[in-house]
């Protein structure tokens, strides 16, 4: 049999790993939010300096782990689809990015509420912030390419591309913010890192841990359950196709 | 002599089959016309030849041996001409000619007296033929045509089938998708879809 | 070599028959240099701060205006394929077409620079450090957006899509090339930026044709 239809069966097989996999994620996700934000509401201490402002930390910090985690499984993936032609890969590129942008979009809008108890503003440029959005406009490019095409796996192959070329240049672009940050450093926010990356207290690291497996799992179920549907929505084209044809 | 062939290919775009198991074999000195209705897959095929598209299975065959370094055996003539409508004939020409003569190339083709013509003033007819002369800038031992008598009057498409003889006679090899395979005298005629 | 030669050639021939298109991006850098005083006042104390700042922008935007145009012809009119069976590798020809690209549309740029930093009341001798900053800039810009405009290709909706793709890789050239202008008009050492623009170009030179040019080869599949 041939590469090609070979990869055409590859998502049958997919399924019945995925289906298991889908309900063990989504129940371990529902147990670690519940467990996770019991304790980031209720349960830990209020902070000295921020107060209650700062258990919105558990929902920012873990997203902004995810922005990046995501990010890279997208190269990864785009990798392995350009060189390996693992269809799976591709359609994973189109399922994901959205997923990765919802994270990013989840930090930035939790990061910026956070602001505004600590430094009395919604936006500042602090160079984290910065990047996170510069992060977000990739996500969104890789969005908007993947569905520009007419032809479906020209789309699949020039968002794989650009995940890949903007793989390589995040360390640039995370570089030149910082680099930008230091030469135009406002007065306001230089406590910004002192705040996210101190010696972080035993009582806030299990919520925050516990946060950030939930966000894991979460992660896991949405991917299975929106690669099911990138195959599922494939089917259904080729399925008009064959009928169009006669 | 060469031998170009191709053993159980088929060619699948996104999810649709575009045609399955087809085999050919020309040699040198051989002429093949690839016959099918309209979307039947003779471009497709070409273009897999010509090493544009992947075969989802099969393999091409070069004496034999797996078919590589097409650009140095292929001359390619597309459905399109690839002429700038703002550069001569004669420039368009010397583009690709990388050494090649381009005069001798115009004269084949009856297009001398255009050469310094911008393309844009060009027949349709005549485009093709100015894109025919890219042939005869190098020697290349196999030549793909897709459709290459499209818009040429009745003297210009003879001349292009004694070309096309002359080349084969040469000990050269031509694949032509066409619409009128017996026009061209082939030593085979490939019937793509016919089930379709 | 000689097919970038060629394609440079030809491709400078082709622009200069069109002479209304060469002249569009620095007539663009122009009009959006002077929106800015328009839009915020001609105070010179604004003009000042903000100059640098605006020229970068300006040379991003005319940069960005006629790309989605660079292989467009070439692919519509089966240009690409021809060259995928020529022998010579087909990263010398994206690089011959940036070439020209950048000697049609950012070099006149360049040469109305100096006319714009007058209009922003940035002093002339700072023009010489300002060229020096805008050449890497200008051709990183033009590097990015070949690779862009080979991913587009094909697309219903290249402007506002190329846009949308080459603004992250746009600000980290942005970031250095509004900074060089800007710490030189202050008096300071602007040697960091600069010699970042041009590592940086050092970098992207070799690689973002080759890159372009597997894009053109796989999308092509």
């Amino acid at each position: 049999m041939s590469n090609a239809l070979f990869a055409l069966a590859n998502p049958a097989r997919f399924r019945k790993v995925g289906m298991p996999l889908l309900w063990v994620s989504s129940a371990a996700s529902a147990a670690l939010f519940a467990w996770g934000l019991w304790l980031a509401l209720l349960a830990s201490p209020a902070d000295y300096l921020q107060q209650e402002a700062v258990r919105i930390m558990y929902i920012h910090v873990p997203a902004a782990w995810m922005a990046l985690g995501t990010y890279s499984s997208l190269a990864f993936a785009a990798l392995s689809f350009l060189i390996w032609r693992h269809t799976l890969a591709g359609l994973y590129i189109r399922a994901m990015a959205p997923v990765g942008a919802a994270f990013t979009a989840i930090c930035l809008i939790t990061g910026s509420i956070w602001g505004q108890p600590t430094w009395g503003t919604w936006w500042v440029w602090d160079a984290r912030l910065t990047s996170v959005l510069v992060l977000f406009f990739l996500y969104a490019g890789i969005i908007a390419l993947a569905d520009a095409f007419e032809n479906r796996e020209r789309g699949l192959k020039a968002a794989a591309w650009l995940s890949l070329i903007g793989m390589v240049n995040l360390p640039v672009i995370k570089f030149s913010v910082d680099w930008w940050n230091t030469l135009h450093q406002p007065p306001s926010v230089s406590s910004f890192a002192r705040m996210v990356e101190p010696a972080v207290d035993k009582s806030m690291l299990t919520p925050l841990l516990a946060m950030a497996g939930a966000y894991l799992f979460l992660f896991i179920a949405l991917a299975v359950l929106r690669l099911e549907s990138e195959i599922m929505s494939r089917r259904i084209e080729s399925a008009r196709m064959r009928r169009n044809h006669g | 002599m060469a031998v170009f062939s191709g053993q159980s290919l088929s060619c699948v775009r996104g999810q649709t089959i575009v045609f399955e198991n087809l085999s050919f074999t020309v040699g040198g000195g051989g002429i093949l016309a690839l016959s099918g209705v309209n979307g039947a897959g003779k471009t497709s095929l070409l273009r897999l030849m010509a090493g544009f598209l992947k075969p989802a299975a099969g393999t091409l065959l070069w004496n034999n041996e797996p078919f590589d370094a097409p650009e140095e055996k292929i001359h390619w003539l597309g459905v399109d001409n690839a002429l700038k409508p703002d550069l001569t004939v004669r420039e368009n020409l010397s583009y690709w000619a990388r050494g090649g003569d381009t005069d001798a190339a115009l004269a084949k083709m009856d297009m001398s007296a255009f050469a310094r013509a911008p393309a844009r003033y060009l027949s349709a007819g005549q485009k093709r033929r100015a894109a025919l002369c890219r042939l005869f800038l190098s020697p290349r031992p196999l030549w793909l045509l897709d459709e290459p008598a499209n818009s040429l009057d009745a003297a210009s498409e003879s001349k292009l089938h004694a070309l096309v003889k002359e080349h084969a006679a040469g000990g050269g090899m031509a694949i032509i998708a066409t619409h009128n395979p017996q026009a061209w005298h082939p030593d085979n005629i490939l019937k793509i879809g016919a089930a379709a | 070599m000689s097919l970038f030669a060629d394609t440079f050639r030809r491709d400078i021939r082709l622009g200069l028959r069109r002479k209304g298109q060469i002249l569009m991006a620095p007539v663009f850098f122009m009009m959006v240099s002077v929106l800015f005083p328009l839009a915020m006042g001609p105070d010179p104390v604004v003009l000042k701060l903000a100059g640098p700042g605006l020229l970068a922008v300006a040379a991003l935007l005319a940069a960005l205006l006629p790309l989605d145009t660079l292989f467009r012809d070439d692919d519509a009119d089966g240009t690409i394929d021809l060259l995928l069976l020529s022998p010579a590798p087909l990263s010398l020809y994206v690089a011959g077409k940036t070439a020209a690209y950048w000697v049609l549309t950012s070099l006149p740029l360049l040469a109305v620079a100096p006319l714009m930093m007058i209009v922003l009341d940035m002093p002339l001798r700072m023009a010489g450090i300002t060229l020096c900053a805008l050449f890497p800039v200008t051709f990183l810009l033009n590097l990015a957006g070949q690779t862009g405009a080979a991913l587009a290709l094909g697309t219903r909706t290249g402007s506002i899509l190329l846009a949308l793709l080459l603004i992250p890789f746009y600000i980290p050239i942005l970031i250095f090339g509004a900074s060089a202008i800007d710490l030189a008009r202050n008096g300071l050492d602007a040697g960091m930026p600069l010699f970042l623009l041009w590592a940086l170009l050092a970098v992207a030179l070799p690689a973002a044709p080759l890159a372009t040019a597997a894009i053109l080869k796989g999308l092509n599949e």
